[in-house]
C-alpha cells in the first residue's frame, strides 16, 4: 500500500527519530511510504487557542500537501484527531470543504492504521523493558484508540506492559495550555508522574511525542529521576521499530 | 477576568499544598462511585442516550415548555415569577417573603440561589435564612461558598469541620462524621419547626404537569417543601422537561452521575397545589442569550450532576474556588463567559482553564460536547465577543442591574498575540520559509540547552533552563518548572528531501 506520512511539526523539530521509526515500521511491512513536500503542521495550536482563521491558513497548506493521498498516517493521535474529527467542521463553509471531509476519512493514527486498516498486530519488534503506556487524550477520546497500541505492544518480545493506574489521566500538556497556564500544566504533570512512579516501570511509552516531551522535561527539571534513575520515554513507533528510535546512518 | 488574572488565581491554588489532597480524594471517590454504579447498570448507554434526547428536545422547545409549565403550575394553584437577572430574582423572593410576613427561612440546597447570591440579599432585608443541606450548612457556617456543584463542602476535611462546629456551635470538638452529623441535625431541628418559609431550587420542572422535581439524600428538602406555610423555588428556565415520563431516564442518570447512587434517597415531585403556598421564580440570568445562539444552546441541557467536575484533571488540581465562579469545573467554564455564576467580563477567559482532554465529555450524562464548546469559547474570547453571539443583542432588559453582562467589555486577545498568530500562520503556510525559520529556532534552542549531537529518545536531554533571553522568549512559560527539550539537529522532512534528491527519483515525491 502507498501510505502518505504526515510528520507533525513538533515531531519534525523535536523528535525526528519518531518519523524515521514510523517509516521503518511501515516499510518493513512492505508498504511504500510517501512523504509529501509542503507539509508543515495541521494547524491545531491555533485552532485550540481560538485563532481559527490562522489555523485554517495552515490547514489549507496541509490539505494541498496531502491532496493526492489515499491513506495518511500520523504518529500522533492528537494531530490525526484534529484532521479526522475537526477539519470537516473547520472547513465546512470554505472552498476546501470537500477535500477536508475526504481527507478526514482517510487519515489514521499509526496504531490504528496498523491494527484496524492493515490488520497487523505483530510487527516483529523486540524491546527489553518493563513499560507502561500513556494514552494521549485526543487519540483516546476523539479516535477511540485504546486497544490498538496495547495489542501491538503485547506482541513486542521482551516487553512487559504494566497498565498504569488512570492511564487516561491527562498529562497536562494540552498544547498552548502548557505555556498559557504553565503552573497548572506542571502540577498536572506531577500528578501524572505520581501514577507512573507507582507503576514501577522503567519505560514510558506513548503515541504522543508532546506528552512524553512534557513529562520528560518535568522529570529533568525536578532532577529526582522519578526515584528510579532517568525515566526513559519512547514513542510507540520507536518501540515498534525495535531500534530504540535511532536514526539510520 | 483576563487570562493573566485567571492564571494568577490558578497559580495561587496550585501552590496551596492544603488544597490538593481534599480535592484529589473527593474527586477520586466521586469517579469511583459513578463508575461502579454504571457498571452495575446493563443499559447505561441507552438510558444516557434517552436522557440526552430528552434534555436536548427540552432545550429546543424551551419557550413552549416553559409556558406550559407555568400554565399547569398555576392551574393547580401555584404562582410563577420571571426574573431577568440575579437582582430581580432576589427582589422577587424577598418581596414574596415580606408580603407573607416571613422573618425566617429554611433553605434546601440550590445552585440557582447561590448564583443569584440570595442569602446575602435575604440577610440585607433582615430575613434569617439557614442552609439545611449538611454540606451547605457547613459552608454557610464557615462563611464560605460551595466548592462543588453537588458536594459543597468537598474542600473541607472532617477535622476542619470538627473545629468549625466547636468554634461556631459551642460543642465539644469531634471529627467523627456520625457525631458531626448529629450535631448539625440538632442545630437544625428547631429551625425546621419554626421557619416561616422554605426556599429551594429544582432539579427539573415538568411542563406537562406543572410539577417540580427535587432529589436529595437527607430529607431536609422534604421539610423545606412541606413544613413552612410558604415555599419559594428558584430555578433556571432551562430546567423544564416536556413529560413526566421523561423522568425515567433522567432519574436513572442523574444520581449515578452525581454521587454514584442508583437513585436519590428522596425524590420529591410537587405541583402548584398547597399547602404550603407555592411560588416558582424562573431565572433567566443569561440563559436566554445562550438559547438564542444555536452553537451554544446545548450548554442548557446540563442537569448539574457535577460529574464533569469529578472527571476534570484541572478541577482536581485547582479546586472549586480558583475559577472565581459559583459554577466551577468544565460546565462553569462554559457558563461563565455568558455571565452565569460570574460576571461575564470576569468569566470570559474561563474556557482556557482546560487542557481540552475531553474527560468531561466522556462522563456527561446528557451528551454535552464540553471540550468542543470550550474550544469554541476560546474563539469568542479572541474575537472579544465574550459569551455573546455575533450580531445578537439583548432584548429582554427587564429592570434591575443586569449582572449577566450583556454590555460587558469585550475580553479579546492582545494585539501582540493576534500579530504572533498571524505571523505563525504566515510562516507555517509557506513550507520553505517554515523550514528556514524552524532551523534557526532549533539552533537557538540547541545552543541555549548546550546540547551536543548524538541520538535521543523523544524529548531528548539537555540543561534545565534557557541560557539566553532570546531562547527564553521563544519558549514562554515552558521553563517555569520544566527543562527545555532539545530540538533535533536535523528535521526529518529536510533530511528526507535531501535523501530523495540524492537518490534521484527513487522515492517519488507527492
Amino acid at each position: 500500500m502507498r501510505i502518505h506520512l504526515f510528520v507533525p511539526c513538533f515531531v519534525d523539530q523535536l523528535a525526528p527519530e519518531v518519523a524515521w521509526s514510523t517509516v521503518r515500521v511501515l516499510e518493513r511491512l512492505g508498504h511504500a511510504v510517501v512523504v509529501p513536500r509542503g507539509q508543515t503542521c495541521c494547524g491545531q495550536p491555533a485552532f485550540n487557542s481560538g485563532f481559527c482563521d490562522q489555523g485554517r491558513a495552515v490547514g489549507r497548506a496541509w490539505l494541498r500537501a496531502f491532496a493526492d493521498a489515499e491513506t495518511v498516517v500520523v504518529p500522533s493521535g492528537s494531530c490525526a484527531g484534529l484532521v479526522r474529527r475537526h477539519y470537516p467542521a473547520f472547513f465546512a463553509d470554505q472552498p476546501q470543504a470537500a477535500s477536508a471531509a475526504d481527507l478526514a476519512a482517510r487519515t489514521f493514527e499509526l496504531s490504528e492504521l496498523l491494527v484496524d486498516v492493515l490488520r497487523v498486530e505483530d510487527v516483529g519488534a523486540r524491546c527489553e523493558a518493563v513499560a507502561c503506556l500513556h494514552d494521549g487524550c485526543h487519540g483516546l477520546r476523539e479516535l477511540g484508540i485504546h486497544d490498538q497500541p496495547r495489542r501491538l505492544l503485547a506482541n513486542v518480545s521482551g516487553l512487559q506492559l504494566v497498565e498504569l493506574p488512570r492511564a487516561d489521566l491527562c498529562c497536562g500538556f494540552g498544547g498552548t495550555f502548557a505555556v498559557k497556564l504553565p503552573e497548572l500544566s506542571v502540577a498536572m504533570a506531577d500528578a501524572k508522574l505520581e501514577t507512573i512512579r507507582g507503576a514501577q516501570a522503567d519505560l514510558l511509552i506513548s503515541g504522543e511525542v508532546m506528552c512524553l516531551t512534557h513529562l520528560d522535561a518535568r522529570v529533568r527539571w525536578r532532577g529526582d529521576g522519578l526515584d528510579r534513575g532517568h525515566l526513559r520515554v519512547l514513542h510507540l513507533a520507536q518501540v515498534l521499530a525495535g531500534d530504540g528510535g535511532e536514526r539510520p546512518a | 477576568m483576563s487570562l493573566a488574572a485567571l492564571r494568577a488565581r490558578i497559580r495561587a491554588a496550585v501552590a496551596d499544598p492544603a488544597l490538593a489532597r481534599p480535592y484529589e480524594n473527593a474527586t477520586a471517590r466521586g469517579r469511583a462511585r459513578r463508575e461502579q454504579s454504571i457498571a452495575r447498570m446493563p443499559d447505561w448507554a441507552e438510558q444516557r442516550a434517552s436522557a440526552t434526547a430528552i434534555r436536548h428536545e427540552a432545550v429546543e422547545r424551551l419557550d413552549e415548555l416553559g409556558a406550559a409549565f407555568e400554565r399547569n403550575f398555576a392551574a393547580a394553584g401555584g404562582c410563577t415569577w420571571h426574573a431577568a437577572d440575579a437582582t430581580e430574582a432576589c427582589r422577587i423572593v424577598v418581596t414574596i417573603l415580606q408580603e407573607h410576613g416571613a422573618r425566617s427561612a429554611i433553605k434546601a440546597k440550590s445552585m440557582a440561589t447561590e448564583e443569584v447570591h440570595l442569602n446575602a440579599a435575604l440577610q440585607r432585608c433582615g430575613i434569617d435564612a439557614i442552609e439545611t443541606d449538611l454540606g451547605e450548612f457547613i459552608v454557610q457556617l464557615a462563611g464560605q461558598t460551595p466548592s462543588h456543584i453537588t458536594a459543597p463542602a468537598i474542600h473541607l476535611t472532617r477535622q476542619q469541620i470538627g473545629r468549625l462546629f466547636a468554634d461556631k456551635l459551642g460543642v465539644a470538638y469531634t471529627d467523627d462524621p456520625v457525631e458531626l452529623t448529629a450535631i448539625a441535625r440538632r442545630a437544625l431541628r428547631q429551625r425546621f419547626l419554626g421557619a416561616d418559609a422554605g426556599i429551594s431550587g429544582a432539579n427539573l420542572l415538568i411542563a406537562e404537569t406543572g410539577e417540580l422535581v427535587l432529589l436529595e439524600n437527607e430529607a431536609n428538602i422534604r421539610m423545606c417543601l412541606t413544613l413552612p406555610r410558604l415555599h419559594v423555588a428558584v430555578a433556571g428556565i432551562e430546567k423544564v422537561i416536556a413529560r413526566r415520563a421523561d423522568l425515567g431516564p433522567l432519574l436513572a442518570v442523574l444520581p449515578r452521575s452525581a454521587t454514584g447512587q442508583e437513585m436519590g434517597t428522596y425524590v420529591s415531585v410537587v405541583g402548584g397545589a398547597g399547602p404550603p403556598e407555592r411560588h416558582v421564580v424562573l431565572l433567566d440570568g443569561g440563559r436566554r442569550r445562550i438559547h438564542a445562539d444555536p452553537v451554544r444552546r446545548e450548554i442548557l441541557a446540563c442537569i448539574r450532576c457535577g460529574a464533569c467536575l469529578n472527571a476534570c484533571p484541572v478541577y482536581e488540581r485547582i479546586g472549586g474556588y480558583a475559577y472565581g465562579s459559583v459554577y466551577p469545573g468544565p460546565i462553569g467554564s462554559l457558563l461563565g463567559p455568558h455571565g452565569i455564576g460570574i460576571d461575564a467580563a470576569a468569566g470570559a477567559a474561563l474556557p482556557f482553564a482546560s487542557s481540552l482532554c475531553g474527560a468531561c465529555r466522556d462522563v456527561c450524562p446528557v451528551g454535552i460536547d464540553l471540550p468542543e464548546l470550550l474550544r469554541e469559547g476560546r474563539e469568542r474570547y479572541v474575537r472579544g465577543s465574550g459569551g455573546v453571539a455575533r450580531g445578537h443583542t439583548d432584548g429582554d432588559g427587564v429592570g434591575g442591574r443586569d449582572t449577566s453582562g450583556a454590555q460587558a467589555p469585550a475580553a479579546g486577545a492582545g494585539r501582540l498575540e493576534v500579530l504572533g498568530w498571524s505571523a505563525w500562520a504566515f510562516v507555517l503556510s509557506r513550507p520553505r520559509l517554515f523550514h528556514f525559520v524552524a532551523g534557526a529556532g532549533r539552533a537557538i534552542l540547541r545552543r541555549a540547552t548546550g546540547s551536543g549531537g548524538g541520538t535521543r529518545a523523544a524529548g531528548g536531554s539537555g540543561n534545565a533552563r534557557p541560557r539566553s533571553r532570546l531562547a527564553a522568549a521563544l519558549v514562554g512559560g515552558w521553563t517555569l518548572g520544566r527543562s527545555l527539550p532539545t530540538p533535533a539537529r536535523r528535521s526529518f522532512l529536510k533530511e528526507w528531501e535531501r535523501r530523495e534528491r540524492a537518490a534521484g527519483t527513487r522515492r517519488p515525491a507527492a
